[in-house]
């Protein structure tokens, strides 16, 4: 089936349907089983380096006297159980530099916090555009975030350089709607809701109960799929946590947010095998963009992934 | 506000005068506008000898100063502890305070490892007795 489609599409440009079929869901995510595919395997270099921080109010302040860049290392991948179920995972490696005032500038390796999850294709869309059918793809989404990067409270640097995960599980449960407009247009709609329960931070002074605030999610996609070699997307993304609370009392104005506008471009290098995406990430530049970030700056991808049919 | 800006002023330049209390202070209120953290017990106060200390990331050595209404109070001991309460993290680093006497403390070691709202949560020992101070420190 697949082979046929991708040979109309390799045949007559005007194919658009097959260059979707092969391009459509998953676009833009990593470690993702593209449609048509049954396992998917890839790597991802990412360089971010901060410029802000975003206060409790929401001002932006650049960095004075700091500096933080991450590069990250992530390989993943994913496999399809059954036709419309799958699952995936993704270990991210991270070398992180931290130079700070007064303090030796030191740089870290280590292990990020491991991403397994879950999707099930439970709307199926033709593809064939609006005008013809309007029922989107509906995947549901499952995640789960292990502890596996070291956690903030367990630091053993001066500039917490080492600091390579959040300390807690995140339990993220979403749905992603992709409405393809024409054969070629998409829009792409992904709210989640993260679950990050509470934990016991062994401090000197004895244990503290530390139980991060609750998340929302929600991603903004545009898809253009040009042809069965080229793809682009423009994305916006946003994450909103609730307060904190420590030994059972909320931490007033804790929450946060974070919002990002980003962009990729995915290359076929072999059809449907071998594809490379580049991406970009921004912060906003303006006040009130984001709140309580301790550092935020514009990242640079590079992603190679491998499908298996 | 200008009689506690003109107290603390005081405080910095004549650091064994008086630091008289201010009657406006609403009881319960550990934080001022003027840099001064009262004790939980509202009986002491605490604040850094800079004006407007509004430290970066890294590294730091500040003063503080001790006091309650009638003036400087000598503590037996002193421990900080800095304090992330959004996001549930210290740093590594423990600070160091030592007694210079006339109830001014010499904080070393305080590092601050990202900007945003942090916690200097101290403890004193004044008369045998354990005074609990939660000073705000916003972190550029
Ligand atoms: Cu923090």
């Amino acid at each position: 089936m697949i082979r046929a489609l991708l040979l109309m599409g390799l045949l007559s440009p005007g194919a658009a349907w097959a260059q979707a079929c092969c391009t459509g869901t998953g676009a833009g995510e990593f470690g993702v089983v593209g449609r048509c595919r049954q396992a998917v395997l890839g790597a991802s270099l990412s360089y971010t380096h901060a410029l802000a921080s975003f206060d409790k109010a929401g001002e932006r302040q650049p960095l004075e006297d700091a500096i933080a860049d991450d590069v990250v290392w992530t390989v993943g991948g994913g496999a399809r159980i059954t036709p419309a179920w799958q699952i995936h995972g993704s270990v991210p490696l991270r070398l992180q530099y931290r130079g700070f005032t007064g303090l030796d500038a030191d740089t870290q390796v280590g292990l990020g916090d491991v991403t397994l999850g879950t999707r099930y294709l439970a709307v199926t869309d033709p593809m064939t555009g609006i005008s013809q059918s309007l029922l989107p793809f509906v995947d549901l989404l499952a995640l789960v975030r292990l502890p596996t990067g070291r956690a903030p409270e367990a630091t053993e640097v001066p500039t917490g350089a080492d600091v390579m995960g959040a300390g807690g599980y995140e339990l993220t449960l979403g749905v992603r709607v992709s409405k393809f407009i024409t054969p070629n247009h998409a829009l792409v709609v992904n709210g989640s809701v993260g679950l990050r329960p509470a934990r016991d931070l062994d401090l000197p002074g004895g244990t503290r109960r530390f139980a991060p605030g609750q998340v929302g999610n929600l991603h903004l996609m545009y898809l253009y799929v040009h042809s069965l070699w080229w793809s682009g997307g423009l994305h916006a993304t946003g994450r909103w946590t609730g307060d904190a609370a420590e030994d059972g009392v909320t931490v007033p104005d804790s929450g946060s947010a974070r919002t990002r506008l980003g962009a990729h471009v995915t290359y076929a290098l072999q059809v449907p095998y071998w594809e490379i995406t580049g991406a970009v990430w921004l912060d906003p530049w303006w006040d009130h963009g984001a709140a309580n970030q301790p550092f935020v700056g514009p990242t640079a991808s590079l992603t190679l992934q491998r499908s298996w049919l | 506000m200008r009689l506690r800006t003109l107290a603390l002023l005081a405080c910095f330049t004549l650091p064994l005068a008086a630091c008289g209390d201010d009657d406006s202070t609403p009881a319960g209120e550990m934080q001022h506008d003027d840099g001064i953290t009262r004790s939980e017990s509202g009986n002491f106060m605490l604040h850094p000898m800079m004006a407007d200390w509004a430290p970066t990331t890294g590294d730091h050595t500040v003063r503080f100063h001790l006091m309650n209404a009638d003036g400087a109070v000598q503590a037996s001991a002193l421990t900080v502890e800095p304090w992330m309460p959004d996001h549930g993290h210290g740093s590594s680093a423990v600070p160091v305070a030592t007694d210079m006497g006339s109830g001014m403390w010499e904080v070393s070691s305080l590092v601050f490892t990202m900007p945003g709202a942090w916690e200097l949560r101290f403890e004193a020992t004044i008369e045998g007795a354990v005074e609990r101070f939660v000073m705000p420190v916003t972190v550029q």
